[in-house]
């Protein structure tokens, strides 16, 4: 067996202009993907032997190094490489499988490819790929999760023509749950307001002086101010006016508040003692 | 908008999400805090099982909602997509017909989506979204009339990534002090550097021209203020420039450097306002960004490019691009090329270093949001920066 061609008529369906029924004579990788047996063509991972999963890999990545290295839309090769990687990419087990019978699933896929022949020259930066000097595994890797992403909004896009949902509804565990909320009783309350209180009081007294951090050359901007101001203030002061209070810029007060000061905050309520069972602070 | 245009999409929640939203909640101090805490943790929940259904990456410890401290003090149901920022996912009541966005959600978000619940049900709605405007200010409510269907948040996604990836410079980030490396804030206009092509007005530092003005006794802002629009264009930018120098966070020099970039034409006095802007009030939607970076074109010629950004009104924006030699008073080589590239990266505006030439120089308006390139070019060798306005 040469090709193994029986799974999925494409040809006929491809929107890329000028895709020739013909298939790229024989080479090592396309034989190595006929040895996928039809059976696990759609299905699920078992079966793939390691070697096989590397030789898809190098044959994904050839594909796409044929249709990057011939840049010409008319260039013959690329259009071989674009006919040969949309017949592997159906027969690929990573690839998203979409069940829902409302859905017309070659259409998704027919989409999906019509989106890479026209993006595919963008693929490489978006994943700050040196598609030359990239290892096999990395680069079809990184292909297979852009495709998947295309895929799915295709997908989302036929949903929405048709109206219907794209998420199942079917809840695992059904139970009525409100959403409006717990009421919380009195004693939660008390219970509650006293471990705000502590920690307030622990941002406003800073006792292990950790909350005394800056950016440098920037004392007037502490983690304890960032706090006071975002926090504890009420309402919140806009990070604009934190900014322009301090006389720094806007990027420099945030990217301290998210990088320094938010994972310090965090160890406070195990500092008090405040880590509930569950361990829901952490 | 109709809700078909619109497309909804239902969520479903199961019991991990009630868990979690019950947990966050049960740490409140109040039955109004903690109901709130619930529901923006399952709103959140519901747009990360979304985005998850989308293949989109995203991190849900990262997010305000799920900071042990900070969802304590703060209304937040914010969803961290990695690398690109951060959704806001407003929870919205039934009979609702706008969403409430208290002050610390209405910075650093990407977009908002309106998650509608419903009484007794294990479902919610994903309604739309409304992507963030750049530079206009967020007001406390927006309506649900005004959000979009959610397509437009996956294309703004999808537009984020490729900026991101193409390693474009956002100018609009500059303005928040973000720039990729290389790039150095350049905050001393009038060094060795010609002020504004042929304006004929070119000064080295040594002629300080702010300190040759005497300040007014007692109060010297607004003095200065008063000599905004007095006098010939040498002295009206020398008080601008001082204006920047000492007007720090001072609300009077903010206001009249505000009103002179609405009304002012000539285009040096303009751009100097801007800067001075960007000293007294860094963040300001209206200052002036300019940022220097050294390029070697080959071994033999360095040069440096600088960029100057400031927006202008109704989306637009002025860029004034420059490229001089390293050296003060060496020349640039003859037939350096400074090049604009449009959004298809074809030749827009271009000029070549004459003999003797120091710099080169060319200004241009762009749409904000539009992708232009700026190219330097030495013989056989260049480099381009990609930007986005």
């Amino acid at each position: 067996m040469e090709q193994d061609h029986s799974q999925i008529e494409l040809q006929s369906q491809l929107i890329v202009p000028k895709v020739s029924s013909q298939v790229p004579k024989s080479s090592s990788q396309i034989g190595a993907v006929t040895r996928i047996k039809k059976t696990q063509v759609f299905h699920s991972t078992e079966g793939d032997s390691d070697q096989s999963l590397k030789c898809q890999d190098e044959q994904l990545y050839r594909l796409i190094k044929g249709i990057l290295q011939h840049q010409e839309d008319e260039s013959r090769k690329r259009q071989q490489s674009f006919e040969s990687l949309f017949k592997l990419i159906p027969k690929l087990s990573v690839i998203r499988r979409n069940k829902d019978p409302r859905i017309d699933y070659q259409d998704a896929l027919n989409r999906a490819f019509e989106n890479v022949w026209r993006d595919i020259d963008k693929f490489p930066k978006l994943y700050q790929l040196d598609i030359s000097d990239s290892d096999a595994e990395r680069v079809s890797r990184c292909f297979l999760k852009w495709f998947n992403k295309i895929l799915k909004r295709r997908i989302y896009d036929i949903y929405r023509e048709l109206g219907k949902q794209p998420l199942s509804l079917e809840v695992e565990s059904p139970r009525l749950m409100v959403n409006s909320g717990p009421a919380l009783c009195t004693l939660d309350q008390i219970a509650h307001q006293e471990q705000l209180q502590k920690v307030k009081d622990y941002i406003r007294n800073d006792p292990d002086g950790v909350l005394q951090i800056h950016p440098d050359g920037a004392p007037q901007c502490s983690c304890q101010e960032l706090c006071n101001r975002r926090l504890l203030s009420e309402p919140s002061e806009r990070w604009r006016d934190i900014a322009q209070d301090l006389h720094l810029s806007q990027g420099t007060v945030t990217a301290f508040w998210h990088r320094q000061c938010k994972p310090l905050l965090r160890e406070i309520p195990k500092k008090l003692g405040l880590l509930s069972e569950e361990g829901y602070y952490g | 908008m109709a809700d078909l245009e619109r497309f909804p999409i239902t969520i479903s929640l199961d019991g991990e999400a009630y868990d979690l939203a019950q947990k966050f909640a049960s740490e409140q101090t109040t039955s109004l805090e903690s109901k709130q805490v619930y529901r923006n943790t399952l709103a959140v929940w519901a747009v990360n099982r979304f985005l998850q259904w989308m293949e989109i990456d995203t991190d849900l410890s990262q997010g305000d909602s799920w900071h042990p401290v900070v969802r304590r003090f703060n209304d937040v149901a914010d969803l961290v997509i990695p690398s690109l920022g951060r959704l806001e996912c407003r929870p919205v009541l039934p009979g609702e017909t706008s969403v409430h966005l208290p002050v610390e959600v209405r910075e650093e978000r990407i977009g908002y989506i309106a998650v509608q619940f419903q009484e007794k049900s294990n479902q919610v709605q994903l309604l739309g979204c409304y992507v963030s405007p750049e530079t206009d200010e967020l007001p406390e409510q927006l309506y649900l009339k005004d959000f979009n269907p959610l397509d437009d948040l996956l294309n703004h996604l999808e537009w984020l990534e490729m900026v991101k990836a193409l390693g474009v410079n956002d100018l609009r980030e500059w303005l928040k002090g973000l720039f990729k490396s290389g790039w150095e804030e350049d905050e001393e206009e009038g060094d060795h550097l010609v002020v504004g092509a042929n304006s004929g007005f070119r000064f080295r530092k040594s002629l300080e021209p702010l300190d040759s003005i005497d300040l007014g006794p007692s109060d010297p802002i607004n003095f200065l203020i008063k000599k905004l629009y007095m006098g010939d264009e040498w002295s009206r930018w020398a008080a601008i420039e001082k204006l920047g120098r000492i007007g720090a966070g001072n609300s009077d020099a903010i206001t009249a450097l505000t009103k002179l970039l609405e009304v002012e034409q000539d285009e040096n006095i303009r751009w100097q306002a801007a800067f001075s802007l960007r000293k007294i009030a860094p963040s300001h939607p209206k200052a002036g960004v300019k940022l220097r970076r050294l390029i070697k074109l080959g071994l033999d010629y360095p040069v440096v490019l600088i960029v100057k950004y400031r927006s202008e009104n109704e989306g637009e924006i002025s860029v004034w691009v420059q490229v001089c030699s390293v050296m003060p008073q060496t020349h640039l080589p003859t037939g350096c090329k400074l090049i604009v590239l449009d959004e298809c990266g074809k030749v827009w505006k271009e000029v070549e270093a004459q003999d003797k030439d120091e710099c080169i120089q060319r200004q241009f308006e762009a749409d904000s949001g539009e992708f232009f390139g700026i190219q330097v070019e030495m013989g056989k060798v260049s480099h381009i920066e990609n930007f986005v306005g």
